[in-house]
């Protein structure tokens, strides 16, 4: 048991230290979306999932922005530099929100 | 066993045969007659050479105007006409010569026809026609040209045997005398080239015109060598049916060629066919039975020699039992064709009767006719009964053919009682007619219902008409009613339909109102239903639930706040403010089509926004990277 805190404070207090702030960001920004779905997928088993259209395209949307937040930090991780090559970050922050235009497009269109 | 079901058969192939031996059903009757002169006279005014020709060797024309205008009419035909040379010419000099023409032919065709025989002839059907052209001209054909056409005959025959060319054959070997008798060999290859049909008829390949064409050769050829009939009798009333058959012809040609043919069978002895059949319609009245037969030829006209005896076998149809087996026929001295016998002495019972006639043991023919009864009404009992038979029934008795004085009433509680016994008038026996009804009319209103009457087990026609139950039947409809009693039988001389009584009917009106028939008209509207909504949670449920999804929303600038934002770098430079413009636009259309928008609209707005976001955040992020850039190369520099 104590180990596993000691685990977890080392791990922690790597993670303060060595994460650039940037990441940081990005990784709040995944807590917010990852709790913001549990919160509907609580809902929809609580009180039922009608109108499915409107859960469904609520909790894709939250799925789609959890992974697209996710392939940011991969590729603005200076970390993976070598893995992306020719992507900057800034090119990265760019398709992010591309992506996300065509997603709320589709999430605004199939929400009813 | 085996001789046994030998002689059976025996037997009754020979029942087979013998009867209808030698006799038709039918013959040609001056209907017949009357319309295939009509067909003649209407050949003679048509504008066909061939129909002219054989009209005019039917019917005389004694009108010497027309005489004369058909006599120009069929030069003119004559030249127009399409048929053969030989066809034609032998037409045209043959109606020539029926109608008695003055004027004369012209030389050209003469010496045309004359020098035919000169030649080689084509096919048997020319010789046939030039040795009849010959002949009608009555020019004597040559020895040595005779014996020339026999051999071309011959040779022709080894060739051609089609049924026309030994048809043609025949009829030009008839002309051609002792000198082409070498044809009667060839009678019995084309008599078994007739087609039997059902097995009552036989014709030849090739219909009326060839089938009567072979008849008049193969019997004109054996007439004309004195050989024995080419056909046997069974055959010679095969082919005079079909011939009857074809009675309807509505061509000069055939009209002719089926006379001729029914002459040819009808004059030779020993085969030739007659027409034995009742006269009338079949029907006797059961107070004179009188048997009427008529004996003719196939044209109708008398035998002669005159059949001498006839003599019929009567019996029963229903049950083949005998009630004579010999009656004999007289010959009526006014009508040499008309037999009758008296059948009175039979005592003959209402039915039908087959008798098997036999004319001087040669000719047999059954026919069918029918003895009329006459049917009494021995007693009739109407009344009015009570439905559940509380009370003793009053009938009264009526007799034929009086109407009953009184008027009878009967309302719902009661029914209507009918009890009539008829009787076979001869002997008073209980007989079964084919039809008895009860039909009761109501005046006013003219409508009429029937009921049947049932046969009880005494053979007694019984009635019985609950009145409240047929009530429907009625229409509820409450009147005077005539009754009627119908009796009808096709063995029936005297089926009648009796007026007994009138009887007043009252009806229980139905309960409540009879529903209006629905009357033809549009369906009522289908209105599209669209699903029912489930139900909704509680409005307050949904509230915090909104509510618990911003608070992440919370929770992220909390932390972030707390993270410390570097918002250094967020200039006022235009690009960085186009940009967060363009996409905070974004949103808020995207915004604006979830309310109210379509796809069509938002993408057509969506564009141009989208077009500056990128223009503008693209410079951005170029600001940003080349300030990144220059921040490292200085930090790596220094």
């Amino acid at each position: 048991m104590v180990e596993i805190s000691s685990v977890i404070s080392k791990f922690y207090s790597d993670y303060v230290q060595n994460t650039p702030k940037k990441l940081k960001l990005v990784d709040i920004y995944l807590g917010y979306i990852l709790l913001t779905g549990i919160i509907q997928f609580v809902y929809c088993c609580m009180v039922g999932s009608f109108p499915f259209n409107s859960f469904l395209s609520g909790f894709i949307s939250t799925v789609s922005c959890f992974v697209l937040a996710v392939c940011l930090r991969l590729q603005a991780n200076p970390q993976n530099k070598a893995v992306f090559a020719g992507i900057s970050p800034e090119r990265g922050f760019a398709d992010f929100i591309f992506a996300h235009i065509i997603l709320f497009l589709v999430v605004m269109n199939f929400i009813g | 066993m085996l001789r046994l079901c030998f002689m059976l058969l025996c037997v009754l192939c020979a029942a087979a045969t013998t009867w209808s031996a030698r006799t038709v059903d039918s013959h040609l009757g001056p209907k017949d007659l009357t319309r295939l002169q009509k067909v003649f006279v209407d050949g003679l005014s048509s504008n066909d050479l061939q129909s002219i020709f054989f009209a005019s060797l039917n019917i005389e024309t004694s009108d010497a105007a027309t005489k004369q205008t058909l006599c120009q009419k069929i030069v003119t035909l004559h030249a127009e006409s399409k048929l053969n040379n030989f066809e034609k010419d032998y037409y045209l000099i043959g109606a020539n010569k029926n109608l008695r023409c003055t004027a004369k032919l012209a030389e050209s065709l003469l010496s045309s026809v004359y020098s035919s025989l000169d030649g080689e002839l084509g096919t048997t059907t020319e010789i046939y026609y030039r040795i009849a052209t010959h002949k009608a001209l009555g020019v004597e054909i040559s020895e040595a040209a005779q014996t020339k056409i026999v051999k071309r005959l011959q040779e022709l025959l080894k060739k051609d045997d089609t049924l026309s060319g030994l048809g043609y054959s025949f009829n030009a070997a008839i002309q051609l005398g002792p000198s082409a008798s070498f044809v009667a060999n060839r009678i019995e290859d084309a008599v078994v080239q007739a087609d039997e049909v059902d097995g009552k008829l036989l014709q030849f390949e090739g219909g009326l015109s060839i089938t009567a064409l072979i008849l008049n050769g193969v019997f004109g050829v054996s007439k004309a060598l004195n050989k024995p009939a080419p056909v046997t009798a069974e055959q010679a009333v095969k082919f005079a049916n079909y011939l009857l058959s074809r009675r309807s012809v509505q061509t000069a040609k055939g009209a002719h060629v089926l006379i001729e043919a029914l002459k040819t069978i009808s004059g030779t002895e020993k085969i030739s066919p007659v027409c034995v059949q009742l006269i009338g319609n079949g029907q006797l009245d059961a107070q004179s039975p009188t048997l009427n037969v008529a004996i003719v030829d196939l044209l109708g006209k008398p035998l002669s020699p005159a059949v001498q005896s006839v003599s019929a076998k009567i019996s029963v149809k229903k049950d083949n039992s005998v009630l004579s087996e010999k009656i004999q026929l007289v010959s009526k001295s006014s009508d040499k064709t008309t037999y009758a016998a008296d059948l009175s002495s039979l005592k003959p019972g209402r039915g039908i009767y087959v008798a098997e006639l036999n004319g001087d043991g040669v000719y047999k023919q059954k026919v069918q006719f029918k003895v009329l009864g006459r049917v009494k009404v021995q007693s009739l009992e109407l009344g009015i009964a009570e439905s559940d038979a509380s009370a003793a029934t009053r009938k009264q008795s009526i007799n034929f053919p009086n109407k009953l004085k009184d008027t009878l009433t009967a309302d719902s509680t009661q029914k209507l009682l009918l009890k009539a016994q008829l009787v076979d008038e001869r002997d008073s026996k209980p007989i079964t007619v084919h039809q008895a009804f009860v039909r009761l009319h109501n005046k006013n209103t003219d409508k009429e219902i029937i009921f049947v009457a049932e046969q009880d087990s005494s053979k007694a026609y019984k009635f019985d008409m609950d009145v409240g139950n047929q009530a429907k039947n009625f229409n509820y409809e409450n009147g005077l009613y005539n009754i009627y009693l119908t009796v009808g039988d096709a063995s029936l001389s005297n089926s009648f339909e009796w007026l007994l009584a009138d009887v007043q009917l009252k009806f229980n009106q139905p309960d409540g109102e009879i529903k209006a028939s629905v009357v033809s008209g549009p369906l009522p509207e289908i209105v599209h239903q669209f699903r029912v909504p489930d139900k909704r949670p509680p409005r307050i449920v949904s509230d915090i639930f909104t509510g618990l999804c911003i608070t992440p929303l919370v929770l992220l600038f909390v932390f972030w706040a707390k993270l410390g934002i570097n918002v250094s770098n967020f200039t006022l430079s235009p690009s960085t403010i186009g940009f967060h413009l363009g996409f905070g636009g974004i949103l808020a259309l995207f915004f604006v089509f979830w309310l109210q928008l379509n796809m069509f609209q938002t993408l057509r707005m969506l564009i141009p926004i989208a077009v500056f976001t990128f223009l503008c955040g693209n410079r951005l992020l170029r600001r940003l990277y080349a300030q990144r850039t220059a921040k490292t190369s200085v930090a790596s520099t220094s």
